[in-house]
């Protein structure tokens, strides 16, 4: 297979996350602060004009983005400076998935830093609405995957874990860093499992009152769908790799190709983003705005 | 159902969600066995201590209206409903005795405050 499909699958996932969803995130930031003070947001359009512009944040990641597809053309036409030594032993899909991985670790460090900022300047400049809006039904796993198919994903999971030092103890020496990949996959695990907690518990937020209650279902379901996919791929690459075959080109591929999948499905979810009304003296107005969501 | 608080409001907090939870038992949209969020969700959901939700879910307990089952959670009980007739009962007979009391303190006589609070009931059923 051409390198230049792995080219443009890293160069499509860099795009898609650094100026594709920043892009697409922004129209959120109305909602967002009138969601949490309508009348602040009411009192400060220009602000929130220049928000949804997009200042040096948004600007980083596009270079970001650029920068990043720069180095792996660099990389697939083999002009990226290394020595020459790695180069000889490297094959070339394996130096474009190693670039891919940390031109993207690099990306989330910069994309987790704007966000950490926007929060920061959120709490310091934006008060907390004084009245506030909760449902009293509890909400609980169950509520958006069946419990059968939670047990059946989480012990295809644990099977899938268990069955690699299992592997190795039956079959020794065909397994290539079997700790090193299941100390991955054990991470990989319990990160999705929290993720998986953390979207049922987490309170209501502006994208969930500008989408509805079907973007919580989809966060969850997506979190479950990514353990079933991954355990999937795990098994497929350890039966693959069992009968001889180097999985981890196809396995990287696969994964960056379902990023972007996933990527462009969030990005085609509709947008009802609602106008809230002004705020009117007696404060009725926050009431009337949290209540139309 | 919903509840929605006024964090401005000189009602304490944790009392307007005790007064919303029996708002909803009383007028049957919180029905006997119907479960209600974790002290956490509602708290993190009103961007409110949890303290104050645990306490308002304290009184509720205490006067009968809702039962914490350890890890099933905590769900409405089923004399919720009579136990909430009693509680504001109990709460306008408080309020009714104080009233009665400051107003015997201005010198009116019994009497009086009697015809006041007739004359006041009817003008309400007017």
């Amino acid at each position: 297979m051409s390198e230049w499909i792995d080219f443009c699958i890293y160069s499509a996932q860099a795009l898609l996350l650094w100026i594709a969803m920043p892009r697409w995130g922004s129209r959120f930031t109305r909602p967002m602060l009138a969601d949490r003070n309508p009348e602040w947001a009411a009192a400060n359009e220009y602000t929130i004009a220049q928000l949804e512009h997009g200042g040096w944040w948004k600007k980083a990641m596009q270079g970001w983005a650029i920068v990043s597809v720069l180095v792996l053309m660099a990389c697939r036409i083999d002009r990226l400076p290394m020595p020459a030594v790695t180069r000889r032993h490297t094959p070339s899909w394996e130096v474009l998935m190693t670039t891919s991985n940390l031109m993207m670790m690099v990306g989330f460090l910069l994309f987790g830093y704007g966000v950490w900022s926007f929060l920061r300047w959120l709490k310091r400049n934006v008060p907390m609405t004084e009245r506030r809006n909760a449902t009293l039904v509890p909400r609980t796993t169950d509520d958006f995957v069946p419990r059968w198919l939670q047990y059946l994903i989480y012990g295809a999971m644990l099977a899938g874990l268990a069955a690699r030092p299992v592997a190795d103890a039956i079959w020794p020496d065909r397994l290539r860093n079997v700790w090193g990949t299941f100390g991955t996959g054990l991470a990989m695990s319990v990160l999705l499992f929290l993720v998986a907690v953390g979207s049922v518990v987490r309170p209501p937020n502006h994208i969930d009152r500008a989408l509805g209650p079907r973007y919580r279902r989809t966060e969850v379901r997506i979190c479950f769908a990514l353990m079933a996919y991954l355990t999937i791929l795990g098994m497929v690459g350890l039966y693959l790799e069992l009968a001889g075959f180097n999985t981890r080109r196809y396995g990287a591929l696969l994964v960056a190709s379902f990023v972007c999948i996933t990527l462009v499905s969030c990005m085609r979810l509709p947008t009802t983003v609602q106008t809230l009304p002004p705020a009117d003296e007696d404060g009725d107005a926050d009431a009337r705005a949290l209540k139309a969501h | 159902m919903d509840i929605s608080i006024l964090t401005s409001s000189p009602e304490p907090v944790y009392e307007q969600i005790v007064r919303q939870v029996q708002q909803g038992v009383a007028s049957g949209l919180l029905k006997p066995g119907d479960p209600l969020p974790t002290v956490r969700q509602l708290a993190d959901d009103l961007s409110i201590n949890r303290n104050t939700v645990a306490r308002a879910f304290k009184l509720l307990e205490d006067q009968g209206v809702i039962l914490t089952a350890g890890r099933r959670g905590t769900f409405v009980r089923d004399d919720a409903a009579h136990e909430v007739r009693r509680a504001q009962s109990g709460q306008a007979e408080r309020v009714v005795r104080e009233m009665i009391g400051s107003l015997l303190g201005t010198g009116l006589s019994r009497r009086q405050i009697s015809t006041l609070f007739n004359d006041a009931l009817s003008k309400v059923k007017s």
